[in-house]
């Protein structure tokens, strides 16, 4: 019991279900399966004040597109926290090595910003709308990247995004309201204004029944007759 | 490599001036020398020859012919040229109308009108040969043979033509007036004694230039110099060392699998202990030299008893061998003592070289007894030049991509020049050479023998430089849109190039005629393009370009390169000189030396340069403290000869007033251009445009979106991201109804959806006592006057009001959670939380959002 309770309150696994985000759910799904099954790029933001749900959000649906075959064995993710990677020169890198590109020897990635900068751009635009993998850019922290210099970093996505290139689709997730005031016209013009609104007005009701839930053992537990006992105590 | 030595060549008539002209005071002459400064050597070029003349690719000079030398009133050394085209000087499509592969070797005779004819002597490198041939005749090599060209057709930018009679006798009697110079020979189908004679003739006389100079005393140190002196004759020596490489790598490689073909490793052998023998007959003082020749002849015997000789061997009697092996002996020890017999051997070689095409010809009776010393090893260096090159063509045949290897042997070998024993660091090196980009090709992986060797000893990981920026390819297909709205979604994205830009005729034929007149009259120039973001600026300028590049193709216009950088997609304003000289010439330098080399690019008269259009985006971010990149990007049109033409595209239309300075905003010019954001009536016309037939949205619809996005920004590209919106929403919405049809419903939605403030909702979905601490702040505001309250202040009027309401206080701690809450969502705007209580409070929003999303609860 502690394993499964721990596994879930801890770690930030897609387990249980939402609760009143379907609308968004579906939104950010078929959005995401538009990239990856059309080629289509997309941009869009995701903004929720903290605890609301965005990275479990991201994280159900990436789990339920994992579950279609054509989707595994296409997509690329890189996954960037505007916490670690503190400027473009990092954030780059670790795009790189995350994409696996060629210039990655033993994980880490070698060059000149510049030459990194290039070498990225000139990938993501050797690919086409049909061709080429697409990639599922997820910027945690948006907000955080948008104090980068110049935004090159932003600009060069949405960028891509917004031409005929690789297939390319950027989430941000943040909790700040004001974000799209924070960057700049040109990188805001390019940015396709998607945006999700994660706000968790939950009365009281709602509450309890989310924590019930979560604390419910599931039905597939070992000892049956243990389990029905936890979920009666967990009811009352 | 050119580029260094260039900077130190001098260069100085040669002889009195032969004629003079009082009137435009320029004084001819017939000649002039190349003084090499480090080495103290001296070329001496006359008129007629021909020559290698820098381009803006040092490793592509162009081809030329001297006719004419004089010095005009302001002391410059000019030079009146006739130019030969290389083929990759042949724009891309006119290569086709030859209906063949052009070799390295084969350039065009030039008629093509435009060119500038007169250059400066200072961009003259070196002398060339270049050989006339008769239309039907074969290349009679096809080495990398580097400094022979052959001419067969003449170019004049529309078509090949071969070469009339007396251009061809023209060109015959240059090369003859030359000195009978021993490249002419390989012409002459036979290979009489004669000839050896005057090849002797001919090296003697360079053994005489060189032992003229000084420096001969030590044999390393004149091999050396020897290299160095001139760049031909570095060349020449680099071939041979890269030839020699081959072979000893190769010959490691045998040794290592004794399966291969014993018979060739067993003679090879014997020669080995023939040369070894040798080599401790003769006491030479500099011994590790000779081992790096031992080590460079070793190679080739094995092949040449292996491969090549098996002809000659069935005639030649087992003496004959014994001379061969003999000689062979010679030729190292010949090469060890003597620099200047070395050259010679060089000379010998590229001849033989020349040669190979006849050898099967000619019969194995000019082996006579050795009749001196000199001519002994002469005949040697033919025949090691020989099996070389035979082993060469044996090599190119087995794998196309010879040229790779040997190019990269090339640079190895210059290595070894340089630090012959420092094995571990060559390995290094040529590791590092083994991932240049020109052998990036996959095969070369395997095309050098050495480099599976060589490689595992590089210790460091080091970035391989041959990885192609590539994303895996997917490995299903993308879907094709399956129904109308998935298709207009498709066609309505930003990404989705249209045939023509609708609504931008205007901007687009301004732009056009600007670049079209500069490039008709091969000047530069500079134009500023200027809009908000969507307007279609770069799609404009693109279009433009694209249209230009059309009509070059249609011989409308003289062709012209094209550049675009973006000053976002800089690292930094300095990296667009390494970015535009990458795309110029392919070199890859620092950014302060790309900037000097594109400065003396653009600023020197430079021979056969086509006009360079240069797109500019993102201006401002260009910008730097002093301003030098934009000055040099606009100083560069208004040189003369630079052929440069700059479109600056940028968003704010007065940028040259407000960050430029005088000298930069003057020398941008007064071609401005502003893109107006697009009216209502536009956008209507370019989405209906991109879907052109398909029924997918209603008229009214796409006039709303228009009107809406015309009153915000007028950004085409938000308009479109609005339209995709709505076809998604439509279908979802359909999913239940069937209606394939955008609606004013889903625009409206849509539109709600992009442009609508995100603060009420956060404010309404908030927490009670969130909202609660919201109220007290505009209570403490109403009350202090003043927009701005510490949170201690709020804090009682927090109490105050939930007094009011008849609910427990919170705790002050819990009022500090709720109001950094506030603050990480920026509803709040909050100072610093160390002075805890007496931080300061804003709000982020106006009083009245506040008060209209609370009062509805």
């Amino acid at each position: 019991v502690q394993r499964i309770l721990r596994e879930r309150f801890c770690h930030h696994c897609a387990t249980g279900k939402l609760f009143g985000i379907e609308h968004q759910y579906k939104h950010l799904l078929e959005l995401l399966k538009r990239t990856t099954l059309h080629g289509e790029s997309n941009s869009a933001l995701i903004i929720g004040p903290r605890g609301s749900g965005k990275t479990t959000l991201l994280n159900h649906v990436l789990k339920e597109l994992m579950g279609i075959k054509q989707v595994r064995e296409n997509l690329l993710q890189v996954h960037l926290n505007g916490l670690l990677q503190t400027n473009d020169k990092v954030a780059l890198k670790e795009i790189t090595r995350q994409l696996h590109l060629e210039n990655v020897v033993g994980d880490k990635v070698f060059g000149s910003f510049a030459e990194n900068l290039v070498f990225l751009l000139e990938a993501l635009r050797k690919g086409d709308r049909s061709s080429s993998c697409p990639v599922l850019f997820v910027l945690d922290e948006f907000d955080l990247f948008v104090h980068h210099k110049n935004q090159t970093l932003l600009y060069n996505l949405f960028d891509i995004s917004q031409s005929a290139q690789t297939p390319v689709t950027v989430i941000g997730l943040t909790c700040r309201q004001d974000i799209l005031e924070l960057l700049e016209k040109r990188v805001k013009s390019r940015f396709s204004h998607r945006q999700i609104y994660l706000m968790n007005s939950f009365d009281f009701k709602q509450y309890i029944k989310i924590f019930k839930e979560q604390l419910s053992l599931p039905a597939d537990f070992p000892d049956e007759s243990f389990a029905q006992k936890w979920n009666n105590n967990v009811k009352v | 490599m050119n580029t260094r030595q260039q900077s130190k060549r001098i260069y100085i008539w040669y002889g009195k001036p032969t004629s003079s002209d009082r009137k435009l005071r320029t004084l001819q002459y017939k000649g002039f020398l190349i003084k090499s400064q480090r080495t103290q050597t001296e070329t001496c070029i006359q008129i007629g020859e021909f020559v290698l003349v820098e381009g803006e690719n040092a490793d592509r000079p162009f081809v030329a012919q001297l006719l004419d030398l004089y010095e005009d009133g302001a002391q410059q050394k000019h030079a009146i040229v006739q130019w030969f085209s290389h083929i990759t000087e042949v724009p891309q499509h006119k290569r086709r109308l030859l209906k063949r592969e052009v070799s390295r070797q084969e350039v065009f005779f030039d008629q093509v009108s435009g060119y500038d004819t007169d250059i400066s002597v200072e961009t003259i490198i070196r002398s060339v040969m270049v050989i006339p041939l008769q239309l039907g005749e074969t290349l009679p090599v096809v080495l990398n043979t580097e400094p022979t060209f052959y001419v067969k057709l003449s170019w004049d930018g529309k078509c090949f033509k071969p070469l009339s009679p007396d251009i061809f006798s023209k060109l015959k009697e240059a090369n003859k007036k030359t000195g009978g110079s021993p490249k002419f020979l390989p012409k002459s189908p036979l290979y009489s004694l004669d000839i050896i004679y005057a090849l002797e003739k001919e090296t003697e006389r360079v053994v005489q230039s060189v032992t003229k100079k000084k420096n001969v005393e030590m044999e390393i140190e004149s091999k050396h110099s020897a290299s160095k002196s001139s760049l031909s004759k570095e060349r020449h020596s680099r071939r041979v060392a890269n030839d020699m490489k081959t072979p000893t790598a190769r010959k490691k490689l045998q040794l290592n699998s004794p399966t291969k073909s014993p018979k060739g490793t067993l003679s090879g052998r014997d020669v080995l202990e023939l040369l070894d023998d040798d080599c401790d007959a003769v006491s030479e003082p500099s011994a590790t030299k000779r081992k790096v020749k031992f080590t460079g002849i070793l190679g080739s015997p094995p092949k040449k008893s292996c491969s090549s000789d098996k002809p000659k061997s069935k005639l030649d009697s087992a003496e004959c061998e014994q001379s061969l092996s003999d000689t062979i002996r010679l030729s190292p020890y010949s090469k060890a003592r003597d620099s200047s017999k070395e050259e010679k051997n060089l000379h010998m070689k590229e001849d033989s070289i020349c040669l190979t095409g006849h050898q099967k010809l000619r019969s194995v009776s000019p082996i006579p007894t050795p009749r001196s010393h000199r001519k002994c090893a002469l005949r040697t260096s033919i025949r090691i030049a020989e099996q070389i090159s035979l082993l060469n063509i044996l090599e190119s045949e087995k794998e196309e991509d010879f040229l790779s290897s040997s190019d990269s042997c090339y640079s190895s070998s210059e290595e070894e020049e340089n630090d012959v024993l420092c094995t571990p660091k060559r390995n290094s090196k040529s590791s590092r050479i083994f991932s240049t980009p020109k052998s990036s090709r996959k095969s070369s992986v395997h095309t050098p023998a050495k480099t599976p060797k060589k490689t595992p000893l590089s210790a460091t990981p080091k970035t391989p430089r041959n990885a192609t920026p590539e994303i895996p390819k997917r490995s299903h297909v993308a879907q094709k849109p399956a129904n109308i709205l998935e298709e207009a979604r498709l066609r309505l994205h930003v990404s989705a190039v249209p045939e023509s830009l609708p609504c931008r005729e205007e901007e687009f034929q301004d732009i056009y005629n600007f670049v079209e007149s500069k490039l008709i009259d091969g000047t530069g120039g500079c134009m500023y393009i200027s809009g908000v973001p969507g307007t279609g600026k770069t799609a404009t300028v693109h279009e433009v370009i694209r249209c230009l590049q059309q009509a070059a193709e249609n011989d409308e216009l003289p062709s012209f390169q094209f550049i675009e950088i973006n000053g976002m997609k800089l690292t930094d304003p300095h990296q667009a000189y390494v970015q535009i000289l990458e795309f110029l010439t392919g070199q890859k330098v620092t950014a302060t030396h790309a900037a000097t080399l594109l400065a003396k690019l653009f600023s020197t008269p430079g021979p056969k340069r086509k006009t360079t259009v240069l797109i500019v985006d993102e201006l401002d971010l260009l910008w730097t403290r002093k301003q030098n990149v934009m000055y040099n990007l606009f100083d560069w049109p208004t040189q003369k000869h630079s052929k440069l033409i700059i479109l600056a595209i940028a968003n704010t239309m007065d940028l040259p007033e407000r960050i430029m300075m005088n000298r930069v905003a003057s020398r941008l010019g007064l071609t401005r251009m502003s893109f107006q954001p697009y009216t209502y009536k536009q956008l209507q016309q370019i989405i209906s445009s991109r879907l052109s037939n398909l029924k997918a949205f209603e008229e009214d619809a796409i006039q709303l979106v228009s009107r809406k996005v015309a009153a915000l920004s007028g950004d085409a590209r938000r308009c479109l991201d609005i339209c995709r919106r709505a076809t998604e929403i439509c279908e979802f919405a359909s999913q239940k109804n069937t209606s394939g049809i955008v609606r004013m419903v889903h625009i409206t939605e849509a539109i709600d959806e992009m442009f609508s403030s995100p603060y009420i909702n956060a404010i309404r979905s908030a927490s009670l006592h969130e909202q609660i601490f919201l109220k007290a702040i505009l209570a403490e505001f109403r009350r202090a006057g003043v927009e701005e309250a510490t949170v201690q202040q709020v804090y009682h009027q927090h109490v105050a009001l939930c007094r009011i309401e008849g609910m427990q206080s919170p705790t002050v701690s819990e009022v500090m959670a709720v109001c950094s809450r506030l603050g990480a969502c920026r509803l709040l705007l909050v100072e610093s939380s160390n002075k805890y209580l007496h931080m300061r409070v804003r709000l982020n929003i106006s009083q009245d959002d506040v008060m209209y999303a609370l009062k509805d609860e």
